[in-house]
């Protein structure tokens, strides 16, 4: 009985880890470079289909990752210096940069739809051989499950590095916190901006890699996992590093565990789970709109201060 | 003179930093009073909280006797306490004649079922588009009616911004530095300026200002922050003799 | 047999006239009043599925005869002999879903915007919406009582009774372009007076404008109010074109059509709105009917595909090159000025 409380839990932290890194990516581009960025969810497709294409020329796990890493960090690299920055200079407005990453992600999914679509990959598991390692109650352990976590943690705990140790981090940081006191101080803001891109759109990448593995590679993976990215990215407080990390396992937990718990006691029906990442925007806008901001312990790596009426 | 704004003990913080520490003063209807302090000592973030766009900590602040500390900007501004921007913010999108048809006061028109049956509102319209005509005239701001405000130069906007302040009918002004960055000239042709309309209109000006002897030939009482604290009080040539003052101020 | 270039006509202006009154729509909440909409869509498919359960359950009880399950066969057999017999039930029970759905999309924006409404920052608002309009989705989708879930639920035209199926679609296209014109004056009245200069302040300067005494919350909940039913009505107008409400028509992709031709006609331009209409309209009918003709060729639902990757890419040029439009927004125009042209 309690053995799939187990399977679930187990789930939950499987895809709690993934979201969290689709989430960072988003967080990073939100703080550095002030744009919620739509296109975020191909970012994951392109991630996601990567790994099948490397699939087909071997199986190795590590290399389908970094593939996934490296072209989909080339893709937002493109966009950014391509879409966003180009608009930017001409004086867009957030919303404008807002409605462009939108049409961006169209065409990007459009172009990915039109080509998968002849080419019967409409939805494709990647030729990586998954074996069984055990059972919990009626959740199957795959060996995906053993690479998603550590890989996750690993890179969560690089970025961290990233943001806390290295000169780059650091002005990062200035960035996010202050873009015209970072000009002022001498950052090369546009440098900043283009790596800030390159990880985002890798971590993303990478997420998509895994999630392909997992379940499968479709042109809309990215934008069903988009809402309960959005849900972490929320939970965390927008720009902060630790709130998304935490935000993105709960949102797993909520649409595993939670979701398994209303339905096994209150028979609500699976079909209902994307009310889920939904419910906790909600819930997070209506209680505490900063997040979990200020709730964390552990100091905010990316945040900005709380904003000032200027007058 | 009846007394038309009061603060007892007023605190504003920023996550750590007192802005506002314990700001208690008196303001007489029909006076001009002064606001002066090196920067950063709160005197924005004092008028901020006065008018409602910020929300204070701690403390009271009583406007015609009513209390409006905790009332939003828009119910202060209908009692008649109006704050002006040091910085124009004009509504760039907008000619400079609506500029000034935004701020007045129960326009029926504003109500999205009115709006749409013109000859409820038309007589009203027209009574205020004559109002803020005469006022930009005297403003000097005559035939750019229907130029977009954001094309006018930088002392036309603090004009307008005036005058946008003035449609309002407010008792009393609050004016965050309404010379800054203007010439010296200027400068006093404003002061000028706001004294006679406040002798027209019956005004209570509280005024922020940096420039000292500009400030102090029409002033009656001054008040001097520092750190978020009234540091002193008086009048003007009292200020000047006032040995901590001057260093605070100039030693700093 | 009926002529086809009548017939395209035809869909051309009735898909017009709906987009124009979405666009409208969407063009006074952000074009005038500066309130992004990320959530249009929501609004929209309310509309639709009021329409959707006004005639699968209202109809029978005006027509006054005892209802099978609306779901049922019998159910859409019924609807379609009342229809067709009984003028005086189909078009009272079309009114009655203008009405209701108006009414529902209206206090339904509100309701859902409620929560964010008094945050300063817009796009929290903008936020919830996007989210609101997928989940509506969801939930209808599954929760079979609305409109029978992924099935949809058939609703036969208000003209039936007309029995000529030309007839019939030209009868609805003159509707559906008098509701739009009406509209479009509405809205013109509506912006040309303090209210459309209450809307611009706030979208130009939100700071200034509470300086100045304008309570934000309340105007806020207005536009969402009067924008949200608007785009219910053209989800019943498009829900009685269509004859057919499916959840699935109601993706967040139609939220971007509106945001392409509102962005690419003229922000605060209800004209240039009108134009942006027009030309989505071209894209969506042009792609449809090129598909058609294809079909021989194959590849229906590649060009499906394409029509997004050009609504993308007209997006993109637009937002690159003319953020606010290809005609620009014209001032206010009150009595005011007569004032002041006097001088």
């Amino acid at each position: 009985m309690l053995d799939w409380i187990a399977g679930s839990l187990l789930r939950s932290i499987l895809v709690g880890s993934i979201y969290t890194l689709m989430a960072l990516g988003l967080t990073l581009t939100l703080s550095v470079v002030r744009l919620p960025n739509f296109a975020h969810a191909e970012l994951i497709t392109i991630g996601a289909y990567v790994a099948v294409l490397s699939s087909l020329v071997s199986s190795d796990i590590s290399l389908a990752l970094l593939l996934a890493f490296m072209v989909t960090a080339l893709v937002a690299f493109s966009c950014h210096r391509l879409v966003y920055r180009p608009l930017s200079n001409r004086g867009a407005t957030m919303y404008t940069l807002v409605l462009a990453s939108f049409a961006l992600g169209l065409v990007l999914r459009y172009i990915i739809l039109l080509w998968a679509s002849p080419t019967g990959y409409l939805q494709i598991r990647p030729l990586i051989p998954q074996r069984v390692i055990g059972v919990i109650g009626s959740t199957v352990i795959l060996d995906i499950f053993v690479w998603s976590l550590p890989t996750a943690f690993v890179l969560v705990v690089l970025l961290h590095l990233l943001l806390s140790r290295t000169k780059i981090g650091k002005m990062m940081r200035s960035v996010a916190n202050n873009i015209t006191l970072a000009q002022i101080t001498g950052i090369n803001v546009g440098r900043i901006q283009d790596v800030s891109w390159l990880l985002a759109g890798g971590l993303a990448g990478v997420a998509g890699a895994l999630w392909a593995i997992l379940y499968y590679a479709s042109p809309y993976v990215g934008w069903f996992a988009l809402l309960s990215v959005f849900a972490a990215v929320v939970l965390g407080g927008l720009t902060s590093f630790s709130g998304t990390i935490v935000g993105g396992f709960i949102v797993g937990l909520s649409e595993n565990l939670v979701m398994d718990l209303l339905n096994i006691s209150f028979g609500v029906e699976f079909t209902y789970k994307p009310v889920i990442p939904f419910a906790l925007i909600i819930i997070v806008l209506l209680v505490r709109p900063k997040g979990l901001v200020g709730l964390l312990p552990r100091a905010k790596l990316l945040t900005r201060s709380s904003t000032k009426v200027e007058g | 003179m009846n007394e038309i704004l009061k603060l007892e003990n007023v605190v504003k913080c920023y996550e750590s930093l007192r802005a506002v520490d314990g700001v208690s003063l008196s303001i007489k209807e029909g006076s001009v009073i002064g606001l002066i302090g090196p920067n950063g000592s709160g005197k924005s973030t004092l008028f901020n909280v006065i008018s409602g766009l910020d929300r204070a900590n701690e403390g009271k602040i009583w406007f015609r006797g009513i209390r409006i500390e905790n009332l939003p900007p828009h119910k202060i501004f209908s009692l008649g306490l109006v704050k002006s921007f040091q910085d124009p913010r004009l509504f760039l999108g907008m000619t400079v004649l609506d500029n000034m048809l935004v701020p007045p006061k129960g326009q029926k028109g504003e109500s999205p079922v009115i709006a749409p049956l013109h000859s409820k509102w038309r007589d009203q319209e027209i009574a205020l588009a004559t109002k803020a005509s005469e006022l930009l005239e005297k403003l000097l701001l005559k035939g750019l009616h229907k130029t977009l405000s954001a094309e006018i130069s930088g002392g036309q906007m603090k004009l307008l911004e005036m005058g946008r302040t003035l449609m309002a009918e407010p008792r009393m002004l609050l004016l965050d530095e309404p010379t800054a960055g203007v010439a010296p000239k200027l400068a006093r042709d404003i002061f000028e300026r706001l004294l006679k309309l406040r002798e027209e209109f019956n005004l209570t000006l509280f005024i922020i200002e940096h420039r000292l002897e500009v400030l102090f030939d029409y002033v009656e009482y001054v008040y001097v922050m520092h750190r978020g604290k009234i540091l002193a009080e008086g009048k003007p040539d009292d200020i000047l003799d006032n040995k901590v003052v001057a260093e605070v101020y100039l030693g700093g | 047999m009926p002529d086809p270039l009548l017939s395209a006509c035809v869909s051309f202006l009735s898909y017009f006239g709906i987009f124009a009154i979405l666009s409208l729509s969407l063009n006074l909440e952000y074009g005038f009043g500066g309130q992004p909409n990320f959530g249009k869509v929501a609004f929209y498919a309310t509309g639709a599925f009021v329409a959707g359960v006004v005639a699968s359950r209202l109809m029978p009880i005006i027509a006054d005869v005892t209802p099978f399950d609306p779901f049922s066969p019998e159910g859409t057999m019924q609807r379609i002999s009342i229809t067709q017999n009984n003028p005086c039930a189909a078009l009272l029970t079309f009114l009655a879903a203008l009405l209701l759905a108006a009414l529902v999309s209206g206090v339904f924006g509100y309701l859902v915007s409620y929560p964010a409404i008094r945050i300063r920052e817009e796009w929290f608002l903008a936020m919830v919406l996007l989210v609101t309009g997928e989940i509506l989705r969801v939930v209808v989708r599954s929760y079979q009582p609305i409109v029978n879930g992924y099935n949809g639920v058939l609703i036969p035209n208000p003209f039936g009774w007309l029995k000529d199926s030309d007839q019939i679609s030209l009868a609805y296209m003159i509707v559906i372009l008098a509701i739009a014109v009406s509209i479009y004056l509405y809205i013109n009245r509506l912006v040309n007076s303090p209210f459309g200069r209450l809307l611009k302040s706030m979208r130009d300067d939100q700071i200034a404008a509470m300086s100045l005494g304008k309570d934000l919350v309340r105007v806020r909940g207005q536009v969402l109010i009067i924008g949200s039913a608007l785009a219910g009505l053209a989800g019943v107008l498009y829900a009685y074109y269509s004859g057919y409400v499916n959840p699935d028509d109601f993706i967040p992709i139609r939220t971007f059509d509106v945001w392409v031709m509102v962005v690419l006609g003229g922000l605060a331009n209800n004209k240039g709105v009108l134009l942006g209409a027009v030309i989505m309209t071209a894209i969506d009918r042009g792609t449809q009917i090129l598909a058609i003709q294809l079909q021989t060729i194959g590849g229906i639902t590649e060009l499906n595909y394409l029509r997004y990757i050009i609504v993308g890419i007209l997006m993109l040029v637009i937002l690159m090159f003319k953020q606010r439009g290809i005609i620009p927004e014209r001032p206010v125009r009150t009595p005011a000025y007569e004032v002041v042209e006097g001088e």
